[in-house]
């Protein structure tokens, strides 16, 4: 029953309303039908039982005369003349009795059944009776009518009408009745159905429309253009109002018209006002056209709001985008948390620093990222930011995989609307500057260096200069073989070592003063190591020369300059002590504004911690009495008193290493010095040199 | 042999210059400022002068100068802790004949000492 209900239910419109009109007038024709079956029936059995009691007593008044004559050939006429003249034919038989119940005549052609004698009795006193009869074969309507001479009876009449007869008369009534029905339900369907189908079709149209909106196409159109517009029925001219030429859209759906008659509000509202008005009353439709303008409006109004959507949405899009540029481009790492401290946005350069990708980092906690201690701290740092409101700026120092690197914080709270939404963290790597800044103190550390050395040198010379005086002079009194004289030779021999110790001295803190000639710096390299190399060959050391032809005369103390190379091929070959080679390279640089000296060995290099302490004076990583520290700290006085600057590497990177075949052996690290010297003028240019190697940091 | 003027403003100095000049039989006289080392010079002879560089008062090429003045014959050389390539230019300028650094080995400043004189 349910399935047959879920069927019609699923049934179109139409066919429902087919089906309801088809219901309604079948159930109507077969009530109205029933009905007059039953009162038609009804009439036409009365009319013949009425006629039945009529031809019984006519037959009875007809028979009186006879029956009292005996003439039963007359009556044998009458029974057969009722019989036969009888157009209905529905009189099945008819017999007339004595007083006595005799039968005087009768139309039965097989002989008068006898059992009919005693049914049906009627009295004297009733004018008929009737009786309704089944004999088996068939059913009839039996009448008797006595047959009276004032109050004497003399006999009586009997006939009999056939109920088949009748039967078929109401039968033939209620097919009629059924065909009428019949007929005029078809006729009701077909009315219905053309009535269904122009309501269905405009339903259909909205339902149509609806689906297109939901697949997003939304310029729909589904009421009929009217055939003359506002415009044209109230011959307006005016140009600037909106409903004006839109053809889309009935003038009562336009908000701000221009006609004197129209209320200034929105579509729902200025309806009222809309009502008497020539254009309404022309143009508007009933209830389904009213919906399908309505729903064009809506649907007008809807694509009006997506296309302003659209419109801001791209605008947000274009926003943040350039937001996330700005964010992502810029070195510095930036975070915004909010007050859980749950990462709200990141940028590229944080997301670089962690090693984490946006979307892990985004809706997680500093546990999730860094290590618990750090997160911990961090932790209670920010709370305490985003409780207290103020912001903090400070420097700080981390160790990675990639060496020292510092880093300036500053954390803000972000607030709105007085009350603190988050935390805007933004990191600023400053490993560089605060290099520099190292260097800078370093450099400046060197300078004090030299101005005490300078000055101790200064005052040491003076009473150094008497003892050795004296010595000397003592020395000439004695025979040299007197013990005296040999005393006195130790003396003066700790003074000359003293006076080397301060003449260096003197040459690293001298920053003035020195003989700025043109000179050729790889004519002074080939000197000292033509100088040196018999010397060095000795403990089987090699120097190699790279020099670069191109470099032009630089203005420098040709001597001093002579003294730098000097030391740095000595350090050099201390370094390597016994086999090994040194390999000198002169450059330019890449702008041609400075050139570069690299002195490399193969010797045990330098430990990195050392490397920025070696120039200073008396720093020396060789034993006891093997050296005074001076000598690269003079260099280093010489190289500043030129404008230059030196640096040393260690271990020697793959550039500068000696491929010659004498260098093919067994050796350490080494170390690469390397002295850069202005071409113009006494400072370096600003530009740093891409020839020499950044130290790994 | 020769008058010689030592100006140090460290008088040991000038001791051991003279102990070492009077050895090769030369007369030394020893001043550790400037006035008194100047009147010596206009009232005596003075072959040669030994100058610092650093003294009291004025520089030793300011004295270089002024002996130059009082005697355009005598010989100097300059003795200094405190070599400048401007002074050692200035003084070699001014007629300075040597221009030695401290500390000086006994046998060199013999050595220049005779080598100025015998100029002279």
């Amino acid at each position: 029953m349910s399935a047959f209900f879920l069927s019609l239910h699923r049934r179109s419109f139409q066919s429902k309303i087919n089906l309801g009109l088809a219901l309604i007038i079948i159930c109507f024709g077969l009530l109205l039908g029933a009905i007059n079956y039953a009162v038609s029936s009804r009439a036409v059995l009365r009319e013949a039982l009425m006629r039945g009691e009529m031809l019984s007593m006519n037959l009875s008044a007809r028979s009186t005369e006879s029956i009292l004559s005996m003439n039963f050939l007359r009556l044998t006429n009458l029974v057969t003349e009722i019989v036969d003249r009888d157009d209905r034919n529905d009189l099945v038989y008819a017999f007339i009795l004595d007083r006595h119940g005799q039968v005087l005549a009768h139309t039965f052609r097989d002989g008068f059944p006898v059992a009919l004698l005693h049914v049906n009795p009627v009295e004297d006193h009733q004018p008929f009776g009737m009786r309704f009869l089944d004999t088996g074969r068939e059913r009839l309507y039996d009448f008797a009518a006595p047959v009276m001479v004032g109050s004497t009876r003399v006999g009586t009449v009997r006939l009999a009408l056939s109920h088949t007869t009748i039967k078929a008369a109401i039968d033939r009534l209620m097919w009629i009745n059924l065909a009428a029905t019949i007929g005029a339900t078809f006729l009701a369907l077909f009315v219905g159905s053309l009535f269904a189908r122009t309501v269905t079709r405009r339903i259909n149209a909205l339902r149509h429309s609806a689906e297109q909106v939901v697949k997003g196409n939304l310029d729909v159109q589904i009421s009929p253009a009217p055939d003359r517009n506002c415009w044209e029925i109230m011959n307006c001219t005016e140009q600037r109002c909106p409903a004006h030429e839109d053809r889309l859209r009935r003038c009562w759906y336009v908000a701000g018209t221009f006609c004197p008659d129209c209320s200034a509000g929105n579509f729902p509202d200025k309806l009222d006002d809309c009502r008497n008005c020539t254009v309404y009353c022309r143009n508007s439709g009933d209830e389904i056209q009213s919906l399908a303008e309505s729903f064009d409006f809506m649907a007008l109004t809807l694509k009006n709001h997506i296309e302003e959507l659209r419109r801001s949405e791209g605008n947000l899009a274009r926003q943040k985008q350039l937001l996330n540029t700005i964010l992502d481009v810029t070195p510095d790492m930036v975070t915004l948390q909010d007050v859980e401290l749950i990462y709200l946005a990141v940028n590229k350069a944080f997301c670089r620093h962690v090693g984490r990708e946006e979307s892990e980092i985004v809706g997680s906690t500093d546990f999730d990222i860094f290590s618990d201690e750090q997160a911990d701290r961090n932790y209670h740092e920010d709370m305490q930011i985003l409780l207290t409101r103020q912001p903090l700026s400070k420097e700080i120092m981390t160790r990675g995989s990639k060496g020292k690197k510092w880093h300036h914080v500053v954390k803000v709270p972000v607030e709105e609307n007085d009350r603190v939404i988050g935390l805007l963290t933004t990191a600023r790597d400053i490993t560089v500057v605060k290099q520099y800044q190292e260097k800078l103190i370093h450099s400046q550390k060197m300078e004090d260096l030299g101005r005490l050395a300078g000055g101790v040198a200064h005052e040491i010379n003076t009473p150094l200069s008497i003892i050795l005086g004296y010595s000397q002079l003592l020395l000439k009194d004695f025979p040299p073989d007197d013990p005296v004289a040999q005393d006195i030779e130790i003396i003066e021999k700790q003074a000359q070592v003293c006076r080397k110790i301060v003449a260096d001295l003197l040459s690293f803190s001298r920053t003035t003063e020195q003989a700025a000639l043109p000179m050729d710096i790889n004519a002074s390299l080939r000197e000292v190591a033509d100088l040196v190399e018999h010397i060095f060959r000795q403990n089987r050391i090699v120097i190699n020369l790279h020099l670069d032809d191109r470099i032009p005369p630089v203005s420098g103390d040709k001597e001093r300059l002579k003294q730098v190379w000097m030391n740095l091929f000595n350090n050099a070959a201390d370094a390597i002590g016994m086999d090994g080679c040194i390999s000198v390279t002169s450059k330019l640089c890449a702008h041609r504004r400075r050139l570069v000296v690299a002195v490399a060995d193969t010797g045990g290099g330098v430990d990195e911690n050392d490397l920025d302490k070696i120039f200073e004076p008396f720093f020396t990583t060789k034993p006891v009495d093997k050296g005074t520290g001076l000598g690269l700290s003079v260099t280093f006085g010489i190289i500043k008193d030129h404008g230059g600057r030196i640096s040393a590497i260690s271990p020697v990177p793959s550039e500068y290493m000696d491929v010659s075949p004498a260098c093919t052996g067994e050796s350490g690290p080494g170390t690469v010095f390397f002295v850069e010297l202005p071409l113009e003028g006494n400072e370096l240019p600003p530009d740093e040199c891409i020839e020499i190697p950044k130290k790994e940091t | 042999m020769a008058n010689i003027l030592v100006l140090d403003d460290v008088l040991d100095v000038g001791m051991m210059l003279r102990r070492i000049l009077t050895r090769k039989g030369h007369q030394v006289h020893v001043f550790s400022d400037e006035e008194p080392a100047f009147d010596h010079a206009r009232k005596n002879p003075v072959d040669m002068a030994i100058l610092d560089i650093k003294l009291k008062k004025m520089s030793g090429v300011e004295v270089l100068d002024e002996l130059k003045k009082i005697n355009p014959k005598i010989r100097v050389m300059m003795l200094t802790g405190y070599p400048t390539l401007e002074t050692a230019r200035e003084a070699l300028q001014l007629g300075a004949d040597e221009y030695c650094v401290k500390p000086i080995d006994i046998d060199e400043l013999e050595e220049k000492t005779s080598e100025i004189l015998a100029k002279g």
